[in-house]
């Protein structure tokens, strides 16, 4: 009877999730080699709002001023689409496929990210004479990771999949294994939650130019 | 698609469907012709042909219009005609014996119009103009215009009460003391606890009119007082929902009052003059939560509240002013304003216990409307050829006693707005006589919508929303028969969807609606009455094409009665009426190309009266069908600490089950 659509047609799609481990000396000078890379995740939501800037560390910056990035400006509340299935993946075995996201078609803007649980990176770090087996833990700053830049129009005659690709090397870059604790009885650097290299750690996560979202077109 | 039956039986001693009963006084009244395909007017035999239990059944008397109550039996009804979502009334003009319904710049929608205050027994027809041709439709008219004309049917003294499905009792008092129907007092008292939980409500209303003849003077006034409390129940969430009647949110519902006045005077003479002055106060406390705790984990809960003094007056003016051509010039023109002093407030309140945690809006706004305007017709031979004008300005006074709250950087908190505006508007209209019975229109007008005072900026030219309608078609018109046909369209040029359940305003851009209507009242044997009719629209966004959502596409309406006395033994009789109504509802569009379920509907009312005595038994959904009185897309969380989906979904409101109303009522 009344011919033709309203705005917007319901999709899903394929997710996916990778990892990309460090292949050179991070900014405090430390060769991580990892040897596991445990995430445990619950939700990825993505919304319209736009992030207004979402870039890493700009060399450029120490010449000509510019504004750290932040996430925003989305509004909580309705999602373009989501991601509530649950997923404990080791990021080093490759891309692990991440269930299927309900959504609408629209213009994406950004994304959420929601752990569940902890991220847990174990591996070398060495610099000079220095060498440590760490582990950082299993505690997490914040569970959810709001804005991360995923600009995207998605249509009812597109089909692809969302991958979510957290750099790690990126995540581990203000981490100084010399400031994460003291050495167990194992001969484990265990990341002490209060050090500097915790704050390091936790501030990788937070940063939202640790993730990088793409859509790729499948056939 | 079911069908509304309401059977009516009932015994009457006043002429009824064409049978006259010889020693009564009559009173003729001359019904003014109408003049587009769209303008009709329902006769009290049809409004009381069906079981009319309140506000929405006697608007679902107009056609093509679908009334949806989603929040209670105290709510304004959410409002749907030729193309457009009407919200509470914004597209809708809405009129009881000319004080007018709609409430400007209102808290919680624009043209709020709350009309569960009207006895439906005390109603003797519905005027309706659907679409905007005529100067005399003012502000929020883009859709139609309707007029509810007061008066009871039966003379003497009606006194009716009522026991129905889910404790729901009504009393009602009234008397007529002439053969005028339209003097008349009327006082309603009903209460009830609702289908499902979160529905109970009371509510009583009086209201009177008087007319009063003396030589060249007809003395009229209105004076109508009601209050209501009521629960509201929410909105059910398709894909959490065990239960299809039980909803979420706590602390839903509110309570209303309106108290109203109207005296007026028509001087007949040199042409007719009249003259009428107005006043109502209304209030409105309401409580709703559509979304739960998606916005604050204190819950989402808004406590709204309403107050608005209005009074306003008009002079109209309608003569005849010469002849050309052997065909009359009338002129037809009015004056008048309007002016509503508003304080309004609304505040966020907590899930678990009622109790508010934040401010949003302490407002009080004067808004004053004044208007001109006047149509010329012109009829010589079988045309009628009809060119009118509208003026309407618009000030506005605006003090938001929360604007600048911070003590850092204000001393004085608040801050005042101004804004002025005009709209222009005109209408045009031609009539041709084909034969006694047939006539073919054409019309075009120019609506408008006012803007909400608070949404204006200091200095700024209201913006109105300004409509553009024009409708080809015909009616033919015979004692027994009248039956409309049109063509219809119209396009915005700013329009906006206003989603009062998440309290979101989408800008649209330029939209168009479009689509046929029809509409049929005839008295095909004697006894017999037959009304039906069905409107077939759509509407688009020009930008997109895609099709604007929520309202229906495909109304349909009919309610038919059959009056038949039999003779007893010592000239007794009992008058048995039997009437049926038959409501549906095509599938609604909504958000991402998704489409609500129709909806059927059946109404049946018997009735039989002896002497004095009548007794009523109505069936409303008689067939107890499952249907959803409003269904609608958006995003909402009730359950705390638990990952729920984001994205919209289905939300709807439930239909009235089956009820069953068993009704004695007294005529002395």
């Amino acid at each position: 009877m009344a011919c033709g659509a309203t705005e917007g047609t319901r999709i899903t799609f394929p997710m996916a999730v990778a990892g990309v481990a460090p292949t050179s000396p991070t900014q405090t000078g430390w060769t991580v080699a990892l040897t596991s890379a445990e995430v445990h995740l619950s939700a990825a939501r993505f919304y319209t709002g736009k992030v207004l800037i979402s870039r890493r560390f700009d060399p450029w910056s120490l010449i000509i001023s510019s504004a750290w990035a932040h996430p925003g400006h989305y509004q909580e509340g309705q999602a373009l689409g989501e991601n509530l299935s649950h997923l404990d993946a080791d990021l080093l075995g490759g891309e692990v496929d991440w269930g299927t996201a309900t959504a609408v078609t629209g213009e994406y803007g950004s994304m959420q990210l929601t752990y569940a649980g902890a991220l847990t990176l174990k591996g070398t770090a060495t610099k000079g004479s220095e060498h440590f087996t760490f582990d950082t833990g299993g505690s997490l700053p914040k569970a959810k990771i709001e804005g991360i830049k995923f600009d995207q129009v998605i249509g009812a005659a597109k089909k692809g999949r969302v991958v979510v690709t957290l750099n790690l090397a990126t995540l581990l870059e203000r981490v100084d294994f010399d400031k994460a604790g003291t050495v167990d009885a194992a001969g484990i650097l265990k990341f002490d939650p209060t050090s500097e290299a915790y704050n390091g750690f936790a501030r990788g996560i937070l940063d939202t130019g640790t993730y990088l979202v793409e859509w790729k077109e499948t056939q | 698609m079911l069908l509304r039956v309401v059977l009516l039986l009932c015994a009457s001693h006043e002429p009824d469907a064409g049978v006259a009963t010889p020693g009564l006084e009559s009173v003729v009244r001359a019904q003014r012709a109408s003049h587009s395909a769209s303008t009709v007017t329902v006769p009290q035999e049809v409004v009381q042909a069906a079981p009319r239990t309140g506000a929405g059944d006697v608007l679902r008397l107009v056609p093509g219009l679908v009334a949806s109550q989603h929040s209670g039996e105290g709510k304004a009804h959410q409002l749907f005609l030729r193309g457009f979502d009407a919200v509470h009334g914004q597209d809708v003009e809405l009129n009881v014996a000319g004080l007018p319904v709609n409430e400007v710049s209102h808290v919680h929608a624009l043209g709020y119009a709350d009309m569960n205050w009207l006895i439906p027994d005390a109603v003797r027809e519905v005027r309706v103009t659907e679409g905007t041709y005529r100067a005399a439709q003012g502000d929020f008219a883009t859709a139609g215009s309707v007029r509810f004309e007061l008066g009871l049917e039966e003379r003497g003294i009606t006194l009716a009460a009522t026991a129905a499905s889910y404790n729901r009792y009504r009393l009602f008092a009234g008397f007529r003391p002439f053969a005028d129907p339209e003097t008349f007092a009327a006082l309603e008292y009903t209460q009830g606890e609702g289908f499902g939980p979160q529905r109970a409500f009371g509510r009583v209303s009086f209201l009177s009119q008087a007319v009063l003849s003396v030589s060249e003077l007809r003395f009229r006034a209105v004076v109508g007082s009601a209050v209501a409390r009521f629960n509201s129940p929410g909105v059910v969430r398709q894909d959490a929902s065990s239960d299809f009647f039980i909803a979420n949110g706590l602390f839903q519902g509110g309570s209303t009052s309106r108290h109203q006045v109207l005296l007026g005077v028509e001087i007949a003479g040199d042409g007719k003059t009249t003259i009428e002055l107005f006043g109502v106060l209304s209030d409105l406390r309401l409580r709703n939560n559509f979304t739960g705790f998606l916005l604050d984990s204190r819950g989402d809960g808004l406590e709204q509240m309403h107050t608005d003094a209005l009074v306003g007056a008009h002079v109209d003016h309608r003569r005849q002013l010469t002849t050309v051509l052997g065909g009359p010039v009338q002129v037809e023109l009015s004056l008048g304003g309007r002016r509503d002093g508003i304080t309004q407030s609304q505040r966020a309140y907590r899930e678990s216990d009622g109790a508010p945690y934040r401010g949003d809006i302490d407002a009080h706004i004067t808004q004053s409307a004044l208007f001109g305007w006047a149509e010329v017709a012109w009829s010589p031979a079988r045309w009628r050829l009809m060119l009118g004008g509208r003026a309407d300005v618009l000030g506005y006074e605006v003090f938001d006693a929360l604007a600048f709250i911070n003590p850092r950087f204000n001393a004085v908190p608040g801050a005042t707005r101004a804004a002025f505006g005009v709209h222009w508007g005109l209408k045009a209209g031609l009539e041709r006589s084909l034969g006694d019975a047939w006539r073919v229109f054409a019309n075009y007008g120019d609506g408008f919508r006012s803007p909400q005072a608070r949404s204006l900026a200091d200095g700024e030219r209201a913006p109105f929303v300004n409509v553009r309608g024009a409708e080809i078609g015909a009616a033919f018109d015979r004692p027994l028969i009248e039956a409309r046909a049109a063509a219809f369209g119209s396009s915005v040029a700013n329009d906006f969807f206003f989603d009062h359940s998440v309290g979101t305003t989408v800008s649209l851009g330029a939209s168009l609606r479009g689509g046929v209507s029809a509409t049929v009242i005839a008295k095909p044997l004697e006894g017999w009455l037959i009304s039906a009719n069905a409107t077939v629209a759509a509407a688009r966004v020009v930008g997109t094409g895609a099709l604007l959502p929520y309202f229906a596409p495909l109304v349909g309406r009919m309610d038919t009665a059959y009056t038949r006395r039999f003779e007893l033994a010592r000239s007794e009789a009992i008058t048995a009426k039997i009437g049926l109504g038959l409501t549906g509802l095509g599938p609604r569009p909504l958000p991402f190309n998704e489409f609500s379920r129709p909806v059927g509907l059946v109404d049946v009312r018997l009735s039989a009266r002896f002497r004095s005595v009548e007794v009523k038994v109505d069936f409303q959904n008689l067939l107890d069908s499952r249907w959803r009185d409003g269904e609608f897309t958006f995003v909402s969380k009730w359950s705390e600490g638990v990952e729920t989906s984001l994205v919209p979904t289905r939300h709807f409101t439930a239909g009235t089950p089956r009820s069953v109303f068993v009704t004695l009522e007294v005529h002395l």
